[in-house]
């Protein structure tokens, strides 16, 4: 069995129409997701473990639900990691990504392990282009805010280094998933005479900036999208105040693009479609497509991946999976399931033996030996609240921020500031601290993060939007999900500082 | 008068925290719609990585706001947390 595994990320699920409980104001054009979806497993109840973007992929990648012991980093010495299991059992494997974050600071370990990986450059703040030294102004000023750097500064995270970086970009085809999924569709080619292959295709469109050529920019839209009052990149936070703040027309654009790039990402997607259906490798290939998680666009006042109670909009994700000989090949399955998951089935459907730490495979869902998979999922930031589902409530546990929170790591990686340099910490001590590992790492703690002062619970199978807090009320439902909570963290055997700074008892 | 301000758990010290923090819980912060006070947003990132990395800022209504010292920063924008 081949493996293609394709993470769009940011793909907010209810932009698409194949999951309308909730939808959006656009009929956002999905053909060939749509038409994949005709022959993949649909999964209704699938949620993000560890968040943002490279916790996901290590959960993913290494089957490590990462979060309660530490941020952002790099795979642990102590991980295995699924390419490298995979060629060690003789699987040829390949990534082909525009995720510029495996690239940067504290970001190793996720492409090594690779036969090959092409690199598509170029995107948000991806370090390639110097020149031109002033970018084009009509896309900085839809990018950047009052007080943002000249684009002559050096410093992290100068925006005009996205602008620079496609100030060549002549038509579509120059655009990031236009080149993604073109490379993914001509290796699918390339290498069908191949006997057993693992190709992960890591899109880092839909993400921001949400800059797109047309149709695509005016494809959702009345607004002439080079007005240079509108906004295409807009900073997290709430959307009635501070940097973050957008004006109800701004807001409406910003969505429009968003819809657009979901619609830009989809056609190109297509070419990986077609290709396989050039070859016939649907009849033995494996195809996972998901996505780390959503983003804000307003949904409850918030925009981007902000410091906001974790709602659905942002963690309740995408997953449809073909399998060639799955009972439930083409199936609507509604049992609660986790990123995390992903790594022990992608490894089962290889055929590679291994220990897969916090996975359970969804090979036995999908091969209809049983209904069931989880009674519950837990997901959230490191540093931060906890969160626990049942697929039919959500709980949202708030931590006390006074608690500082305390990172585990072989690295001494920034806990709140990924992609600068690192920083000795020189408090660090060093042990046998994690629970799945022998292997001595750092440990220091630092500022925690909170993000609602109190409990939060949602009913989210009569209430999918998360409208109606129901905590407080005395509800049973919220003494049952806090102990699920509690078991989860139990059967992981998370630190006990994480019991303090929840406030939970073991 | 400010009316947001906005800054980053890792350009601030322990100290300044703790005063933007009180000043957040004092009755000042927007969410408790008191239309005279100051909304004070504590952010694990604000996206000014460069400004974040080599000097003390916060953002103030918007506008990032720098200076040599938080101290400055807190006199010129929250001159009540300023104590």
């Amino acid at each position: 069995m081949n493996v293609l595994f394709v993470s769009i990320d940011s793909l907010s699920r209810h932009f698409l129409e194949v999951y309308p409980e909730i939808g959006v104001e656009f009929d956002v054009e999905t053909d060939n997701l749509d038409r994949f979806a005709e022959r993949a497993a649909v999964f209704d109840t699938h949620y993000a473990g560890s968040l943002p973007c490279m916790p996901a992929r290590r959960e993913w990648l290494t089957g490590t639900r990462e979060f309660l012991w530490r941020p952002w980093g790099p795979v642990e010495p102590f991980d295995d990691t699924l390419p490298r299991l995979a060629r060690e059992d003789g699987v040829a494997t390949q990534l082909v990504t525009d995720h510029y974050h495996y690239f940067q600071h504290g970001s190793h370990g996720y492409f090594e392990d690779f036969n090959g990986f092409e690199f598509v450059r170029g995107h948000e703040y991806d370090a390639w282009r110097t020149a031109p030294r002033r970018p084009d102004e009509r896309l900085l000023a839809q990018s950047t805010t009052r007080g943002s750097p000249d684009p002559d500064d050096v410093g992290f995270m100068n925006r005009a280094q996205y602008a620079r970086n496609v100030a060549d970009f002549e038509d579509e085809s120059d655009f990031f998933a236009p080149q993604v999924f073109d490379a993914t569709a001509q290796w699918v080619r390339d290498n069908r005479e191949r006997d057993r292959w693992f190709c992960y295709v890591d899109s880092f469109d839909v993400h921001e900036p949400f800059h797109v050529p047309e149709p695509y920019a005016s494809m959702y839209t009345d607004e002439d999208p080079t007005d240079s009052d509108l906004v295409n990149w807009p900073y997290y936070g709430r959307v009635d105040r501070g940097q973050s703040e957008l004006t109800d027309r701004q807001l409406d654009f910003v969505r429009a693009q968003f819809a657009g790039k979901v619609t830009m990402v989809d056609r190109w997607f297509g070419r990986v479609l077609d290709a396989l259906d050039e070859t016939g490798a649907w009849s033995d290939t494996m195809v996972v497509v998901t996505a780390d998680h959503g983003h804000y666009l307003g949904e409850h006042g918030w925009v981007g991946k902000p410091q906001a109670p974790m709602y659905n909009t942002l963690v309740h994700t995408p997953l449809f999976v073909h399998h060639p000989d799955a009972a439930r090949a083409d199936e609507r399955v509604d049992a609660l399931t986790s990123a995390v998951d992903l790594y022990g089935t992608m490894l089962d459907e290889l055929g590679v033996e291994a220990d897969h730490r916090h996975s359970r495979s969804l090979s036995p869902l999908l091969h209809g030996e049983r209904d069931e998979h989880r009674d519950r999922a837990i997901y959230g930031y490191w540093g931060s609240s906890v969160n626990v589902t049942d697929g039919e409530y959500t709980y949202l546990h708030p931590c006390d921020e006074s608690v500082d929170a305390a990172c585990h790591s072989t690295e001494m990686m920034n806990a709140l500031g990924p992609f600068q340099p690192r920083e000795p910490e020189f408090d660090a001590e060093a042990g046998e601290f994690l629970p799945y590992t022998e292997s001595p790492v750092w440990r220091w703690s630092t500022y925690a993060t909170g993000r609602h002062d109190d409990p939060m619970l949602f009913d989210v199978s009569a209430d999918p939007e998360q409208e109606t807090d129901l905590a407080g009320e005395g509800r049973e439902e919220e003494d049952r999900m806090r102990s699920l909570l509690v078991d989860a963290l139990d059967h992981l055997d998370a630190p006990a500082s994480q019991y303090e700074r929840l406030d939970l008892a073991r | 008068m400010a009316e947001t301000v906005e800054y980053c758990l890792r350009n601030v010290s322990g100290e300044t925290r703790e005063r933007l923090a009180a000043e957040a819980s004092a009755g000042r912060d927007a969410d408790t719609d008191d239309a005279g006070g100051v909304a004070v947003d504590e952010r694990r990132c604000l996206q000014r990585c460069g400004t974040c990395y080599s000097e003390a800022f916060l953002v103030v209504d918007g506008t990032v706001a720098v200076a040599d010292s938080h101290a400055d920063l807190l006199a010129a924008h929250l001159p009540e947390a300023d104590r």
